[in-house]
Parts: structure tokens; C-alpha cells; sequence
């Protein structure tokens, strides 16, 4: 009691009501309090799936860049701009563009071509070419950058390539480093390094070949692939190959009918003989296993 | 008599087998898109397998570029990359620049056994024509023949 005015208050006795109700109260039961929240695990899934969604949209925010585009016209200065999903990108007959895609690689934009950047996302690099030509030099593990056309996708496998297409999707895909995967509608066309593929509307990717192949296989391979994949035209095919165009004879065997893969076989094992597990059999009856790798081995001759 | 025979038999056998597999060591030379679909193919000049290898764990190889630029005789010793997914598989870069001519030099040794190559190059790649392969380490004076051979007026045209 250090307050001097508090000490002079008379000390009062407090009435017994108070005390009867402290212990009424006391004695009845406490009355509900609301329930705590408490943490359940079952909880935890909600929660990660939250902030993985969060994290998604912000990653993704994030690596939906513009990319870097250098314009040229004749001897002008070069004008820089930026270029993001859904614009689109068009040179005319006197300039041309250098566009970088990310950090993965660049694509020269020829005279006369028009494309439309499609996605800019870390895991998808696209562009849609409507016609003209492109020169892609990619730098990234496979399948992160493609090219659209109308009749053929462009699947980078780690490459370097150019292509070509006019308004009605044909053209032609030169690759000079690398692999590339020309697909459309479930039909693929592998490319190496050296070869050539031609695609058109509504055919799409022709068979790959080398750009030194005879003159003979190219004509005849044209027949095959857009002229309805006659027996005499695969037949010039073989017999104009050397042991380089095992690439297009590979292509070949799943692509005409059954009674003919044992004339393609024939011809590719008269090159070199087959690899161990390589059959005849398995071959002929399009085993994905043996067919791939068989494609291996005779990579080392391409 | 018979376990005589028997067990020289077996020693015979295991004397052979290392023996044969050693003798039938090799290279192959390849386009760089023969190590598969991975993004170092595109900074390889070209690939070679080691094959006939019992043990690729124990494998050796060693490579040099041996070039005349100028009149100057070069050496440059390069660093085979191994392609993580083919085993046995190695690629060669670009470690000599473009100018002159240039062949590489390739030693494998495998338990005991050695294949070698002269690889000859152009600009671009390998000259799948101009490869010489030998069941030993190419001896300085092959390396010299090619590269005289490779650098004169009527040798193939790069």
C-alpha cells in the first residue's frame, strides 16, 4: 500500500451474496468454449497443392518472356525490339531478322518470311512459320524448341538447321548439325546432320535423305513419298542407294506395305549384316526395339 | 589322365578368351549424330566407339590433333569426351580452329590391347574415306605420311 490515499480507505467486509454466487458459479459446469482449429495432417495435401499452384503460376509468370529481335534493312542501322506470344514477325524481300530465342539459341528470319511466335515458356520454345525461311542454331537438351508448319513440325533434338515453306506448307528441311524430329500427324521423320527432308500439304514429312544421295534416289524418293508410294518407284529407290542412304532405307520399312520390307531388308543388309539380336523376323514384323537398334548402329555409317 | 587334360584344357581356355577379346580390340569412327540424340553432338567433330572391350571401365583412350598451319608442324593433345549415354562412346571437338590441315591422332588401350586411327579432317567434319586404322598406337611416322599426304596438291580436295 504504497498510495498514501489508498491506505485511508476504511477495509469494508464484502457481503455474503458475493460469495454465494463466486460458488455457485464455481460449482456449475464451465459453459462450451468454441472449438480450437487444430492442425490435422491430413491438412498438409491442401496445402502443398496450394502453394505448388502458386509456385507454378509465378514460375510460369516469370519464364513467359519476350525475346530479343534485331531487324535489318539493306545498309539502315539495326533496329532492336522485343517479341512476346501471339505477335507476329514478317520480313519483306529487302530485309531480314535475327531473333534470340531465350537463352537457348537463335533463329535468322530470311527475306520474305512471316511466323508467329507461339508459346515463349522455359519448357516450350514455338514458333509457327507461315512461309519463308529460318536458319535455328538451338543449344538445349531435345524437345524445346519446335517449328510449326502447315504440313510438318520441326522437333529440336539439338541442332542446327534451315527451312522452307510456301503458303501452302510445302517445303524443305535442311539440317547441318545435330537431329531433328519432322512430325506430323503421329509420322515422324528423323534428320540428321548431312540430310534433307521434304514435307507437303497434306502429306506431310517425306523420307529423310542425304543432301549427296544420287539424283536417281531424290527423284524417285519424290515419286514414293508424294506420288503414291508405288512399288516401281521404290524400287528405283534401292537400287540407286549406297551404304550411306541406309537412313532412307530404314525410313522406308515402315512405310510400305509388308510383302515389300523384305526387298528393303535385302538391300540394307547387303551394305553391312545387321547387329546381334537384329533379325530378319523382328525387323519385318516393325519391332519399335530392333528397329531402333538397328538405327543405332547404322548411325555409324552416316 | 583325364583331370590332367581337363585341367590344362580349362587353363588353355582361360588363357585364350582375354587373349582373343584383347586381340579383336577396334575403333569405329562416326558422324557426331551416331552419339545420339544429346546436345553435345553439335560441338563434336566426330565419335569414335571402342569396341571388343571386356571391361570399358578399364578403357584408355587419348587423342592429338596434329595439323600444319602455315609452315608450322602443330601438336595440340585433345580431351575425348565420353557421351554419357552410350558407354565406350567418345567424342572429339573442335579444339584446332579451322586453319591448315589437320589429322587426329587416336590411341585406345584396353586390358592389355591397343587400336589406334588417323583421322583425317576438313573443315567441317571427319573424311570418312581418309581414316586409317591400325591394331596399335599410329606411330609418329604414319601421323607424319598422312598429314604430308593429306596437306599435298592431290590429295583429296577439301
Amino acid at each position: 500500500m504504497s498510495d498514501p490515499h489508498l491506505s485511508r480507505l476504511p477495509v469494508v467486509k464484502a457481503p455474503d451474496g458475493i460469495w454465494n454466487s463466486i460458488e455457485a458459479s464455481l460449482r456449475s459446469p464451465a459453459p462450451e468454449s468454441p472449438r480450437r482449429l487444430r492442425w490435422q495432417p491430413w491438412m498438409w495435401l491442401p496445402a502443398t497443392v496450394l502453394l505448388l499452384a502458386i509456385g507454378f503460376w509465378s514460375w510460369n509468370r516469370v519464364h513467359r518472356t519476350r525475346w530479343e529481335v534485331v531487324r535489318t534493312t539493306g545498309s539502315q542501322p539495326a533496329r532492336t525490339e522485343t517479341i512476346g506470344a501471339g505477335d507476329w514477325l514478317q520480313t519483306d524481300a529487302h530485309s531480314r531478322a535475327e531473333m534470340q530465342i531465350g537463352t537457348i539459341g537463335k533463329v535468322e528470319i530470311e527475306p520474305g518470311t512471316r511466323l508467329r511466335i507461339v508459346a515463349t515458356k522455359q519448357n516450350d520454345n514455338r514458333l509457327s512459320l507461315e512461309h519463308g525461311e529460318i536458319a535455328a542454331t538451338i543449344s538445349a537438351p531435345p524437345k524445346l524448341f519446335f517449328v510449326e508448319t502447315k504440313s510438318a513440325t520441326a522437333v529440336d533434338l539439338g541442332c542446327e538447321y534451315k527451312m522452307k515453306v510456301d503458303d501452302a506448307g510445302n517445303g524443305l528441311l535442311r539440317v547441318t548439325r545435330g537431329w531433328v524430329s519432322f512430325d506430323w500427324q503421329g509420322r515422324e521423320s528423323l534428320v540428321p546432320a548431312g540430310a534433307n527432308c521434304r514435307t507437303r500439304a497434306g502429306a506431310g514429312p517425306g523420307t529423310p535423305f542425304f543432301e549427296d544421295a544420287p539424283s536417281a534416289l531424290t527423284t524417285a524418293l519424290d515419286d514414293f513419298d508424294f506420288s503414291g508410294h508405288s512399288e516401281t518407284a521404290l524400287r528405283a529407290i534401292l537400287a540407286a542407294s549406297r551404304s550411306r542412304d541406309t537412313l532412307t532405307l530404314w525410313h522406308l520399312l515402315s512405310r510400305v506395305p509388308a510383302p515389300l520390307r523384305p526387298l528393303i531388308y535385302d538391300r540394307m543388309v547387303s551394305f553391312a549384316p545387321p547387329p546381334a539380336g537384329v533379325t530378319r523376323e523382328k525387323v519385318l514384323s516393325l519391332d519399335p526395339l530392333t528397329l531402333k537398334m538397328w538405327k543405332d548402329e547404322l548411325a555409324w555409317t552416316w | 589322365m583325364d583331370m590332367v587334360i581337363r585341367s590344362l584344357a580349362t587353363t588353355l581356355l582361360a588363357l585364350t578368351i582375354p587373349l582373343a577379346s584383347a586381340q579383336s580390340l577396334s575403333l569405329t569412327i562416326g558422324n557426331p549424330v551416331a552419339a545420339g540424340q544429346t546436345p553435345m553432338v553439335k560441338s563434336l567433330q566426330f565419335v569414335f566407339r571402342v569396341n571388343g572391350c571386356a571391361d570399358l571401365s578399364k578403357a584408355k583412350v587419348a587423342a592429338t590433333a596434329e595439323g600444319i598451319v602455315g609452315n608450322a608442324r602443330r601438336t595440340i593433345p585433345l580431351d575425348p569426351r565420353a557421351v554419357p549415354t552410350q558407354s565406350g562412346v567418345y567424342g572429339i571437338p573442335d579444339q584446332w580452329g579451322t586453319d591448315g590441315t589437320w589429322v587426329v591422332a587416336i590411341t585406345a588401350d584396353c586390358l592389355g590391347a591397343t587400336a589406334g586411327a588417323i583421322v583425317q579432317m576438313n573443315a567441317r567434319t571427319f573424311v570418312r574415306d581418309g581414316t586409317q586404322f591400325f591394331s596399335r598406337a599410329p606411330s609418329p611416322a604414319e601421323i607424319e605420311t598422312a598429314l604430308k599426304a593429306y596437306a599435298s596438291p592431290v590429295s583429296v580436295p577439301r
